[in-house]
């Protein structure tokens, strides 16, 4: 950590980090909507039929 | 239709692949030879080059998605080139990103025309317009067949882009070119890791995305039925 | 069948000649802004003539592209041009010939006006500038027949033609002025070779590619 730029190397390293985590974060919370709708739908379905 | 990671398959590889992350992120820190100029700050490189590399894989994936589109005509080809357009284009902006982090302590500016950088940034320019066509375009098959022929197009410009980027400013041609073989033992291994930790990422994500986008299509589909 | 669908193109504009106005008037706007703008010395105004030169050529080849196919949106031209029997490739070529005559014709006013509003000398080697700018006409009018085909199917699409033809013509723009730079310098062709070949390599690619996959973007 006594090395040159290590802030640099931070940043580089967390925006990179961060980045994938949230667009994981993001496309599982729509996973978890459409799988809720998918459900609903399909007791709707069941109900009707 | 189940959640992604609800099979065993999906737990295992998101497992190997937490794990990983952290085992090249500690052979980065602690292991890997440190640059007599460029310090940490050359340990980047680690995270910047596999990340173009994903960039790459995710268009050409996009490219040859929209061929099997066009010609097979089944909505899967689609949903594949959709989400490797999306994974291509983050990986795309986080070399962007990275690069200038890199080049302020080194070069001094974050910014030059240095062509591969260049070719980087005009391909995340056309994918911009390749999502604003899917946004603007209705959702029936025409979008899909537009989009289709719009990445096929994006990648073959490719080869032109970069060799006249790289003609353009000579004067530019500062990016390292490390030649890998001739790297030593310690920066070899962990740099091939990173690319197949960044490689394996990509084709997880990739297939979690299109888990979802067949959702999605099959969602839609039964909301209008009922 | 070639032949009729670029005569028609042509004769609709020469009947209104809407398009050929507004590129001229448009083109001519800019390069009298560019006058306006900067007053450089002559030798820096020699510098960046050929980038400001290239420049209004693309905005005003996008003015008749748009116009060009959402003319066929009228009536429903499109559709009935789809019903005729003829092999949608065809419809790109005509498409991309009617496109590159306009350009030229549009350049052979507006280049003498650009050299005289800007005072710029004439280069030695006009044969040499003539062939550059007729092969970087065909590529810009290959590619923007290609990519105005595909976003003129989706809303707002004037200001997404711009947006895709600009990054995708980047290579060829940058050789058009690379070589446009070396022709006024009155530099020998081969130290300008490399771009020639690149400008050549674009038409050739995006030529083929249109052909090949227009198919795909017109059907309905």
């Amino acid at each position: 950590m006594m090395y040159k730029y290590f802030g640099f190397f931070l940043a580089a390293f967390l925006v990179i980090f961060v980045a994938i985590c949230s667009w994981i974060y993001v496309i599982y919370q729509q996973e978890k909507e459409l799988l809720t709708e998918l459900k609903k739908l399909n007791t709707n379905k069941s109900e009707v039929e | 239709m189940e959640s992604f990671h609800s099979r065993q398959s999906s737990k295992v590889t998101a497992g190997i692949l937490a794990v990983f992350w952290v085992v090249v992120l500690y052979l980065v820190l602690n292991e890997t030879r440190i640059d007599p100029d460029q310090q940490m700050a050359q340990k980047i490189f680690y995270y910047h080059v596999p990340s173009a590399w994903v960039a790459g894989l995710g268009y050409l994936v996009v490219m040859f998605a929209g061929v099997l589109y066009l010609t097979k005509k089944d909505e899967k080809w689609d949903h594949l080139g959709l989400a490797a357009a999306e994974l291509g284009t983050l990986f795309c902006a986080l070399v962007l990103i990275t690069g200038p982090i890199w080049a302020k302590p080194i070069w001094g500016a974050p910014w030059s025309w240095e062509p591969r950088l260049t070719t980087v940034l005009i391909m995340f320019l056309i994918y911009i317009g390749y999502f604003m066509v899917r946004n603007f375009g209705d959702e029936g098959e025409r979008t899909r067949r537009i989009s289709a022929v719009l990445g096929i197009a994006a990648f073959f410009n490719v080869p032109i882009i970069y060799v006249s980027v790289k003609f353009w400013a000579a004067d530019a041609q500062l990016h390292p070119q490390p030649a890998m073989s001739q790297q030593s033992p310690d920066v070899f291994w962990t740099f091939m890791l990173s690319l197949l930790v960044f490689t394996l990422l990509f084709v997880h994500l990739l297939r979690f995305r299109v888990h979802i986008l067949k959702l999605r299509s099959k969602v839609l589909g039964m909301r209008y039925d009922v | 069948m070639l032949a009729v669908l670029v005569r028609k193109d042509l004769l609709i504009e020469f009947r209104s000649r809407e398009i050929l106005i507004s590129m001229i008037t448009f083109g001519a706007a800019i390069t009298l802004l560019y006058a306006f703008s900067f007053r450089p010395s002559p030798e820096s105004m020699l510098t960046f003539a050929p980038g400001l030169m290239w420049m209004v050529f693309l905005f005003v080849s996008v003015l008749a592209l748009h116009r060009s196919h959402s003319l066929e949106k009228e009536f429903d031209a499109f559709s009935m041009i789809l019903s005729a029997p003829v092999e949608r490739s065809v419809l790109f070529i005509s498409k991309y010939l009617s496109g590159f005559i306009f350009l030229v014709i549009a350049q052979m006013v507006l280049l003498p006006l650009f050299f005289l509003f800007l005072q710029l000398p004439l280069p030695a080697n006009l044969a040499q500038m003539v062939a550059v700018f007729l092969l970087v006409d065909l590529g810009i009018s290959a590619a923007g027949s290609l990519l105005s085909g595909i976003v003129m199917r989706v809303r707002v699409n004037e200001m997404l033609l711009p947006l895709i033809l600009f990054p995708m013509v980047t290579p060829l723009l940058i050789s058009a002025v690379k070589s446009t730079a070396s022709i006024m310098d009155s530099q020998p062709f081969n130290q300008w070779k490399l771009w020639f070949q690149l400008i050549v390599s674009f038409v050739i690619v995006f030529s083929l590619m249109g052909y090949l996959i227009y198919d795909y973007v017109s059907e309905e």
